[in-house]
């Protein structure tokens, strides 16, 4: 068994990296492991991996996760081998092998749990109403300006539970669907401040309720 | 006393720029000390981007040197992007170091890399995000500001503003510097009895010992105030590659960088002696390094870094002694894994090319080659020894090999060159597509396609063409006007050209005078910053800088010198006898050629025996000399 599916989680420093970088950043570390990952064939060799849904810029994550292939039979106790090289704030939580045929991850993925740690609210009465009418909605249009220009998007659908607990806003993200709201889009809809954010995990939410991949 | 870090403010403005991670530091292979724990500490400035300062083997050398030394401490401070630099402006936060954060008020030296001319404006930029006066007399305290890399060969249009220019390589030098710093510390000394201990150390030009002096042409040299400043500033240079430091554990940078590759340094200096090229005069002479020490130090540098590519560097790789024999060797040792081999700089010929399919057994990349002129004539001027013959066979050697696309670099506006010099250029151009036609393989169907890139001639002091004008903004338009019209209609052919105004603003940087420093000034009040990059560049900004001074860019970048007159940077010495530079102006004129001094024949530049240097060839593996 020669393929694995793992997750890792993104901490400190490493949240700031783009999705590109930090693949890059997990590629040079498989390469100083010495670990004998396979490759494409062709003119351009890459390593064989497949990501999942790319983690937002400036977000944590407990439970990242990426399938490789191995040229060979590893053994089982190689992510503490690829921890020693990893850059600070990046670390293999799981490794499991996965078996022929499994569905991708990015086919797969379907939901997102985000913690966001909130400063003080000042004004709760304000907060519970800008949360009510957002899922009272059946839509709900934000503009978003990038260097590419402006876009309307409807955002609503993308959004299944936010929960405040304390200063902990538990935020429920349907993917794949509608355009998702960015943790700072989400905080100027609620009137909040964001101290930090954290994506604790990503499943696969079907019928027979939400698995993790 | 605590080190004073700013990151918890730094961490609060990362969501609300672009790229965040060029401001977090703690890249893979990051040298992290105690600032409180050091005798004296250098923050290295590099006047641009994260992405484009990351790619500077100068500042990983300069890092890895003075962070060997245990009581030294070196960090990396990059110029911020708009966006954040807006934010530090309206927070009154100071510009920082990304190791720990720190503003750069509380290091012992701000040391910046002049790599280009059109970064100055980032250094006064940089010196006022750090909250530091930008004339250097207006600056009576720790910490000093210093400059080196290429540009300070004509130190003068900053110095008002750097303390200490040092001249040439720097790696041996910046430390003599840094245990000045630490000895005048101790002692409680101020930045003044810093500088007056600082004139003996070689290598070392501090503007406040000379005097302005006008010329009857018009221009502004530099001579000693006294007798305790030497006359001329001679460089320094590391005489042996093999024994002095290199980064093995490199830092990984956090985003992509415009080089993101294991550098690997093969050599010094070029002996080829163009007569356009700075880089080949200021390195002299050509310092090879050991073939075992390289295949030793490539296989740290991949273990330590994981990097996919090992990056070949000088300023002519071909042209190492052993370079066939240096990538078998790094091929059979990198290529299981996975790791190749990158050239960047090929020469023009089918050896070269030879060298790029030993290459390609890895990973493919594009092709570039630099003919730099069109016609022959042009090329026997600049004396860069390549025939039309070793176009040819290097270009088809190419295609017929299944490249597709290949980079073509050109020159236009130097010496001596007419209209018909300039229209050879495509005339080339397309006799090379044509041949490439013929040789292509049937099997590959991808059209072919060529990229030029057609640079303005800028002159720069320390060459035989330095005493030549640039071409003016009239000529340099009818010479792109007359390349983009023959070459336009040609589907295959891309041509990218150079703006004029910033060549010009770069001549005049390049062999300017220390009145240029006002102009500066003035420049950066008005906003100028980036100037290197399109999207920022404000022609009209300069234009009124330097109409308020009275000076024009256009005259200075067209001033052309006599033999016998003063040079603003005469009292900078690269050790090439600027006789020599003349003889090589002379022989120009003619056409007539010099050959390379690796083969034996020397010729006579001087820098050898100015330095008490000679030229290091590496010996082939077996033969290896002690």
């Amino acid at each position: 068994m020669n393929k694995w599916r793992l997750s890792l989680s993104l901490s400190g420093k490493m949240v700031y990296l783009s999705h590109l970088d930090l693949l890059a950043s997990f590629e040079r570390a498989l390469r100083r492991s010495g670990l004998p990952v396979s490759y494409s064939s062709g003119f351009n060799p890459h390593m064989l991996i497949s990501w999942g849904p790319a983690h937002p810029v400036g977000v944590g994550g407990d439970n990242e996760c990426c399938d490789l292939v191995f040229t060979e039979p590893v053994d089982q106790q190689w992510p503490q081998k690829l921890n020693t090289v990893l850059p600070d704030g990046m670390r293999i939580n799981k490794a499991r092998p996965l078996e022929d045929g499994a569905v991708s991850l990015m086919a797969a993925i379907n939901y997102a749990q985000y913690i966001i740690e909130l400063e003080n609210i000042v004004n709760t009465v304000a907060f519970d109403a800008a949360i009510e009418r957002l899922l009272d909605a059946d839509s709900y249009v934000i503009e978003r300006i990038s260097p590419k220009g402006r876009k309307r998007l409807d955002i609503r659908s993308a959004i299944d539970t936010l929960k405040l607990d304390d200063n902990l806003l538990y935020f429920g993200c349907r993917l794949g669907g509608g355009p998702t709201p960015k943790i700072s889009e989400l905080a100027d809809i609620l009137g909040v401040t964001v101290c930090s954010a954290r994506r604790t995990g990503l499943f696969i939410d079907g019928n027979n309720g939400r698995m993790l991949p | 006393m605590l080190a004073i870090n700013i990151w918890p403010q730094i961490k609060n403005n990362l969501p609300n720029v672009q790229k965040p991670a060029q401001y977090i530091g703690g890249e893979y292979n990051q040298i992290s000390k105690d600032p409180a724990k050091v005798a004296a500490s250098m923050a290295f400035c590099f006047p641009d981007t994260y992405e484009i300062g990351m790619s500077h083997l100068g500042l990983r050398i300069i890092y890895e040197a003075i962070n060997a030394e245990d009581d030294l401490l070196c960090e990396r401070v990059f110029a911020p992007q708009a966006d954040m630099e807006a934010k530090l402006r309206q927070q009154h936060l100071p510009l920082f170091s990304l190791e720990n954060h720190r503003p750069l008020a509380e290091f012992d030296l701000i040391g910046f890399t002049l790599q280009y001319e059109m970064s100055y404006s980032n250094v006064l930029n940089m010196l006022e995000l750090a909250e530091m006066p930008l004339l250097s007399d207006q600056r009576n305290s720790w910490p000093l500001v210093i400059a080196g890399g290429p540009c300070v060969y004509n130190p003068e249009p900053l110095s008002d503003f750097i303390d200490i220019f040092v001249i040439g390589e720097g790696e041996q030098v910046v430390i003599e510097l840094m245990r000045l710093v630490k000895e005048v510390k101790i002692a409680n000394g101020d930045k003044q009895e810093l500088l007056n201990r600082a004139l003996k150390i070689e290598g070392l030009y501090i503007p406040c010992f000379y005097k302005k002096v006008a010329t009857k042409n018009g221009i502004i040299i530099r001579e000693p105030q006294s007798g305790q400043a030497s006359a001329v500033v001679k460089k320094r240079l590391c005489a042996d590659l093999d024994k002095s430091i290199f980064p093995l554990k490199a830092l990984l940078p956090n985003i992509q960088a415009v080089h993101d590759r294991l550098m690997l340094e093969i050599m010094r200096g070029c002996g080829r002696g163009c007569r356009f090229c700075q880089a080949g005069v200021i390195y002299r002479p050509i310092r090879e390094r050991n073939l075992n020490l390289l295949r030793e130090q490539a296989r740290q540098l991949v273990a330590a870094t994981g990097y996919e590519d090992i990056g070949l560097l000088s300023l002519s790789s071909a042209d190492y002694s052993c370079i066939s024999e240096l990538i078998d060797m790094l091929i059979a040792d990198h290529s299981c894994s996975n790791v190749g081999v990158a050239l960047p700089s090929l020469r023009v010929d089918a050896f070269s090319v030879d060298l790029a399919a030993k290459v390609q057994q890895v990973r493919k990349s594009g092709l570039t080659f630099a003919p730099e002129a069109g016609s022959q004539r042009m090329r026997n001027i600049i004396n860069k020894g390549v025939s039309e013959e070793d176009i040819f066979a290097a270009t088809e050697a190419a295609f017929s090999q299944g490249y597709t696309a290949i980079k073509l670099y050109f020159m236009i506006g130097l010496p001596y060159e007419n209209n018909e010099d300039v229209a050879a250029i495509a005339d080339l151009t397309q006799r090379i597509l044509y041949a490439g036609k013929n040789v292509k393989p049937a099997e590959i169907r991808k059209p072919l396609k060529l990229t030029l890139g057609v640079a303005s001639f800028v002159p720069k002091p320390h060459t035989p063409f330095q005493w030549h004008g640039a071409d003016g903004e009239d000529v340099l338009k009818e010479k792109q006007e007359l390349l983009k019209k023959q070459l336009r209609p040609i589907k295959s052919i891309t041509m990218n050209y150079h703006d004029i105004t910033t060549s010009l603003l770069e001549a005049a940087f390049a062999r300017g005078d220390c009145r240029l420093g006002k102009v500066l000034l003035r420049a950066h009040a008005k906003g100028c910053r980036f100037d290197g990059w399109k999207e920022f560049f404000r022609a009209d900004l300069w234009e009124q800088a330097f109409e308020e001074e009275g000076l024009d860019y256009r005259q200075i970048a067209a001033q052309t010198f006599n033999h016998e007159d003063a040079l603003p940077w005469q009292h900078i010495s690269s050790c090439v006898d600027s006789d020599w530079l003349w003889q090589e102006n002379v022989k120009a004129a003619d056409g007539q050629p010099t050959v390379d001094c690796r083969n034996g024949e020397c010729n006579c530049c001087g820098v050898c025996s100015n330095l008490d240097a000679a030229n290091v060839l590496a010996q082939k593996a077996g033969d290896d000399h002690e």
